[in-house]
């Protein structure tokens, strides 16, 4: 086929196009992952000190990491789907802030439990509280994968780990939401290095899923 | 987009130009050109959605064709490496002698002292004592033009020889 049949094929399927704002996509998007959320915890139930540890600064600075990195790797993800919006230095900027400020919270976590005589060892976390961060990533991912496969991404690696890093930080809010155990090296190990491994995993990833 | 196919058409052979130019002049080559071009009008069809028409065009379309040709790129590099040859397969062919036999010194002396002693003259002087065409003439006592005749006669009768032997 030459050029010049195929721009009176194309042209011969000219419709009107609407332009999907990727503020109507992130206002999607939000509403899904915190429906879902918002679903799994009502289902499972609120955590039962919760009125004791939403008093504590560090625990809700750690809510507000979580949401904060939702939020980034969403918007991340959804405007590099455009391909005149694919990079915004800002955004990684902002995303090395949020994993320094949350790494000297927890560093923060550790010692001042160590320095209170708990053994940082033994919080209860396991590969229970990976299973439970993949339940309530699942539809986060799912969805927005459906979603953003309908746009133009000219960078589908960085998609594919923008989109998984905001299902895994969604999930991790879900499970602190959720279960009872404090803080400590399992929280690092069991919730947040699984979060930075599965987002790497979903830069290879992205590069299948994502290309158009 | 309002729907308009006849404008459609006229901003897809715009594209298409300007596609073109820009193929060619990232890849280099013309033979995979009117591919390329078309997939980058495919894209852009399909992309249209996330075009914002309050916004400046050519960052949208430059982002679209450097995606495309990067693409296509990355496949023909993917491509090459699959057709890799083994070490092995081309080992007596790396062995081998690095020049041919008929282009030895001795062979070409052969051809030189076949031809008349003038055309010998001026090739000796100009190839074996790396003289000028000017140098030569004086050495010679032939005219500039002449040597340049004769030498262009022992060009002719060497590269006969050597085709027929």
């Amino acid at each position: 086929m030459n050029t010049e049949t195929l721009i009176t094929e194309l042209s011969a399927k000219a419709s009107a196009v609407k332009y999907l704002s990727p503020l109507r996509i992130c206002a999607e998007w939000i509403f899904v992952v915190f429906g879902s959320v918002g679903l799994i915890t009502f289902v499972h139930g609120l955590r039962a000190d919760w009125s004791e540890r939403i008093q504590e600064p560090v625990f809700v600075l750690e809510l507000l990491f979580n949401v904060a990195l939702l939020l980034r790797a969403g918007c991340a993800a959804t405007l590099s789907s455009y391909p005149d919006r694919a990079r915004i230095p800002a955004l990684n900027s902002l995303l090395l802030t949020l994993f320094a400020g949350y790494s000297f919270l927890l560093f923060y976590q550790i010692l001042s439990a160590h320095h209170s005589g708990v053994d940082i060892h033994e919080a209860p976390h396991g590969v229970e509280c990976l299973l439970c961060i993949l339940s309530f990533a699942t539809i986060p991912a799912l969805w927005m994968a459906w979603r953003l496969r309908k746009l133009a991404s000219t960078v589908p690696a960085l998609v594919g780990g923008a989109v998984v890093m905001m299902a895994m930080a969604a999930g991790c809010l879900g499970v602190r939401l959720i279960e009872t155990e404090t803080a400590g090296a399992g929280l690092f190990m069991w919730h947040y290095l699984p979060l930075v491994l599965f987002s790497v995993a979903g830069l290879v990833l992205g590069k299948k899923i994502f290309r158009w | 987009m309002a729907g308009d196919s006849k404008s459609y058409s006229q901003l897809l052979s715009a594209i298409s130009d300007l596609a073109r130019g820009y193929v060619r002049r990232k890849t280099g080559s013309h033979a995979d050109c009117d591919d390329l071009v078309q997939e980058i009008l495919i894209s852009v069809h399909k992309a249209l959605p996330t075009y914002n028409p309050t916004r400046p065009c050519m960052p949208w379309l430059g982002a679209v064709m450097h995606y495309r040709i990067s693409d296509w790129l990355r496949t023909r590099y993917a491509q090459k490496n699959q057709h890799k040859v083994s070490l092995d397969d081309v080992e007596e062919y790396l062995l081998g002698a690095v020049t041919e036999e008929p282009l030895a010194y001795e062979y070409l002396s052969k051809a030189v002292a076949s031809l008349p002693v003038n055309q010998q003259a001026v090739i000796q002087a100009m190839y074996h004592e790396d003289l000028s065409v000017a140098e030569t003439s004086e050495k010679l006592g032939m005219s500039v033009s002449a040597v340049k005749v004769t030498a262009h006669r022992a060009y002719k009768k060497l590269r006969q020889w050597l085709e027929e032997k």
